[in-house]
């Protein structure tokens, strides 16, 4: 599963945000989701989906080496985080946040809930994408 | 006890001490009023003051999403702002999309009650529970657009921002209050109210959680309303135009509303479609929050003489711009929409008041003399432009237009009052209905003046017979008490109205969320019972309120539509008294349309027996 | 020939019994309109007649076999 994204499908509806919270979280608050939708108004009216397109750039920046990769999907070890904070600004796109009352960062974990939820395809598999195009 | 759904608090300001207090949100008005239009109507009732200025700082303003607001199912972004109306004198209230209100629940808040006036130019700044009076010099005087850029620019992006523009600030009495670069609270004035707090922006942020009574029930029902509107034939219909869609028809049927409602149609009404909308000027689907079937259209508009970009025209501007204002170019209509939006008022008022405005200037009751020498005239876009920016500043003939075509049809007289097209002084949306009785019934006694939001029956009366009179008043009270709870739960009504969404889905999620325990008749005699309390509402503040309020003015009754596909028809008067006599009994209410001791107690009133009967 | 009518959006309330699903006989080169008059449904109260995700309008002439969805006007919000 490959997040991807059609920015000019999105809607601006943060049905995405607030599913992840919910999934990965178990909060109704789309201020805790992995991703974050950016309205850039009133020109050129186009909403950005900000998702973390698991880059590494977080894992390589990481002075405790906790964050690992499986499968090409980037996780955090919570027993092996320290809750520094410096990765968060490495993130290129924004995704990577620590609220208050958060020891360890916020971190997509490619769950696809988002894919699931949004009902613009905004947000889409491009793995399936393309197996579907293969086919 | 511990409330699920709800902040829990309601957040208390006073805008003239510039102190706040933080109150719990008692049970009973969860229970009873569920929240968003019952919790304006309960505190409106309660705490104004009968014949206080609804301009001055005794008034107040409510802002209040639902339980359902920010919450997961589809659609959960919906707030209602309530107010003693400035531009009628009763019940005021107005709905708003966009994203505020999920924000105000996230920060912790139920309800925000606006008191007194600031002694500054204000905005009100809220984080979570940090609560600040700010210095709005800034941006007073900036257009809505311009003015949300600048505070999200200062604040950040994450703030949601509701605010007024230069019209609200001159307190036209049909100033709106604006949102998310394009979404309005329109209707009533509640911009003006703002205005005359020297308030000119609130500011929000929430980092807060809401709680669920069954968090695993609210995913899975969630879940299945989002999938249940995919597959809905309906929807990809729906969102390809949102409410323009319904132009070509509306005009077909002869109830597109046309030069001042002079007419029933208008004959270039292709021009103005939601096809011809989306190939020439919009850009984008713009959204609510959790909105999967979105009916904004973000419009980039360029014509010789303008490139503007606006959220719109959705139905309601296309009607009262294109139709009333009789514009046969969709960037005309865009345009004039993005004027109306910019300068921060209510394009529905907006749209009828200039109307009335270009057919007085064609009776020569306004003239040359009142518009600084310019000609006004109907199709007209220099004049619509004039025209707004006139009121905005409330400026000549801009001073007596702000205060709505009732008052300025009373002033300028010569007959003028039979063409100020208004029910209650609130002016007419898009719905010619003098050959639609269910739908002309539903503008008679909706309770904020002519508006169709709580009731839309033209389908209804053509799929019935348009002129049949029995039967109308049913359908009219069963809308009116459906179409508004969904301003008590807190979310949009568009995805059950538009692509049939099961209605069922509402109690259960609500249940899921709350732990309330109701069915949908449970929920419908709620609304009933706010129903019943905005009637009262009216008669407590207007000791003469009663039928004769709810009638409609000359030109509805005694002019037959001239031409198009309802040409020749209107409804008498005699007419109009049956159906009124028939849904006042319908309703419980006495021969003058006021509900009886006998409804108020029914529906758990009582207190409101006192104030309309004495002991 | 036979041809289905599906009530679409809220248009099931005002077809004949409430049904969602109409199968009506009609003639060859009867359009939408007629053959709704002829099944007691006021043509006036559709406003799209979706045929493959497509608005073929009212005028259209169904062939054998085709279903239709009848969708009745948007509230307007």
């Amino acid at each position: 599963m490959k997040l991807a994204v059609k920015n000019e499908l999105c809607s601006g509806c943060r049905a995405c945000e607030l599913i992840c919270s919910l999934s990965q979280r178990g909060e109704n608050n789309p201020h805790l989701a992995a991703l974050n939708i950016v309205p850039h108004f009133p020109v050129p009216g186009i909403y950005e989906i900000k998702i973390c397109d698991q880059c590494g750039d977080c894992a390589e920046v990481c002075p405790f080496e906790a964050i690992h990769e499986e499968n090409g999907v980037y996780t955090i070890n919570e027993d092996e985080c320290t809750g520094c904070g410096i990765c968060l600004d490495a993130c290129p796109n924004d995704v990577l946040t620590m609220p208050d009352d958060y020891t360890i960062p916020i971190k997509c974990t490619n769950c696809g809930d988002c894919v699931l939820i949004c009902p613009r395809e905004a947000i889409y598999d491009a793995d399936a994408a393309s197996r579907e195009e293969a086919v | 006890m511990m409330l699920y759904g709800y902040a829990g608090k309601i957040l208390r300001v006073n805008l003239t001490e510039k102190t706040h207090h933080i109150e719990p949100l008692p049970e009973y008005m969860a229970r009873e009023y569920i929240g968003g239009r019952g919790f304006v109507a309960k505190i409106l009732y309660d705490e104004i003051e009968i014949g206080i200025d609804p301009l001055g700082p005794k008034n107040k303003l409510i802002i209040a999403p639902g339980p359902l607001t920010g919450v997961f199912l589809t659609a959960g972004g919906k707030t209602e702002l309530g107010t003693l109306s400035p531009e009628t004198g009763g019940y005021g209230d107005s709905n708003i999309g966009g994203h505020i209100g999920p924000e105000i629940k996230y920060a912790g808040y139920d309800m925000i009650i606006l008191e007194g006036k600031a002694p500054e130019k204000t905005y009100l700044y809220i984080e979570d529970n940090k609560i600040e009076f700010r210095d709005a010099s800034k941006y007073w005087g900036m257009e809505c657009m311009e003015a949300e850029k600048a505070l999200k620019s200062d604040l950040g992006e994450d703030f949601q921002i509701l605010l007024i523009g230069p019209a609200g600030e001159n307190m036209v009495k049909f100033a709106c209050i604006s949102h998310d670069y394009g979404r309005q609270a329109g209707r009533t004035g509640v911009g003006a109210v703002m205005g005359s707090k020297n308030l000119k922006a609130i500011a929000v942020k929430g980092t807060h959680s809401i709680p669920l009574y069954d968090k695993d029930e609210v995913i899975n029902i969630g879940k299945q309303m989002f999938k249940a509107c995919k597959e809905k034939d309906a929807e990809a219909q729906w969102s390809i135009y949102g409410t323009i869609g319904v132009t070509d028809w509306c005009n077909e049927v002869g109830a597109f509303p046309t030069k001042n409602f002079y007419d029933g149609w208008n004959p270039n009404y292709k021009n103005l479609n939601g096809p011809t909308a989306r190939e020439e000027i919009i850009v984008r689907d713009k959204g609510c929050f959790c909105c999967p079937i979105p009916c904004g259209k973000y419009s980039h508009v360029k014509k010789e003489g303008y490139d503007v970009y606006v959220e719109g025209p959705e139905y309601e501007s296309n009607a009262l711009i294109g139709g009333s204002c009789y514009f046969d170019d969709i960037k005309d209509v865009a345009y004039g929409n993005a004027i109306l939006d910019e300068l921060g008022m209510d394009s529905i008022s907006g749209g009828n008041v200039i109307a009335f405005a270009m057919e007085c200037f064609e009776r020569g009751v306004i003239t040359k003399e009142d518009t600084d020498g310019r000609e006004i005239k109907f199709g007209d876009i220099d004049s619509f432009k004039y025209l707004a920016e006139k009121i905005a500043k409330r400026d000549g003939i801009g001073d007596l237009l702000a205060e709505g075509v009732k008052r300025a049809s009373k002033i300028l007289g010569r007959g003028s009052e039979d063409y100020a097209i208004q029910i209650k002084g609130l002016e007419w949306s898009g719905y010619e209905s003098r050959y639609a009785p269910a739908n002309m019934l539903a503008y008679m006694t909706c309770d904020v003046g002519a508006h169709h939001n709580r009731a839309w029956a033209i389908t209804y009366d053509v799929a019935t017979g348009r002129d049949k009179l029995e039967g109308k008043a049913d359908r009219v009270i069963e809308l009116q008490h459906i179409r508004p709870l969904f301003d008590m739960l807190g979310c949009c009504r568009l995805q059950w109205v538009e692509i049939s969404l099961e209605l069922d889905y509402y109690p259960r999620i609500l249940k899921a969320v709350t732990g309330f325990d109701y069915d949908m008749d449970d929920l419908l005699k709620l609304s009933e019972k706010v129903w019943n309390l905005t009637r009262a509402f009216w008669k407590k503040h207007n000791p003469d309120f009663g039928r004769s309020w709810d009638y409609p003015p000359a030109r509805i009754m005694n002019e037959p539509i001239p031409s198009g596909p309802a040409q020749g028809k209107y409804i008498p008067k005699k007419d109009l008294d049956w159906l009124l006599d028939d849904y006042y009994k319908k309703r419980g209410w006495t021969e003058d349309g006021i509900p009886t001791r006998e409804k108020l107690e029914e529906l758990g009133l009582n207190f409101a027996v006192k104030d309309l009967y004495g002991v | 020939m036979k041809i289905t009518l599906k009530a679409l959006g809220g248009m099931k309330e005002f077809f004949p019994d409430k049904k969602e699903i109409l199968e009506v006989e009609t003639e060859n080169g009867k359009n939408i309109s007629d053959i709704l008059k002829d099944n007691g449904i006021n043509p006036d109260i559709v406003m799209l007649v979706m045929l493959g995700g497509k608005n073929v309008g009212k005028d259209y002439i169904p062939k054998d076999n085709e279903e239709v969805g009848l969708l009745p006007p948007l509230a307007g919000g």
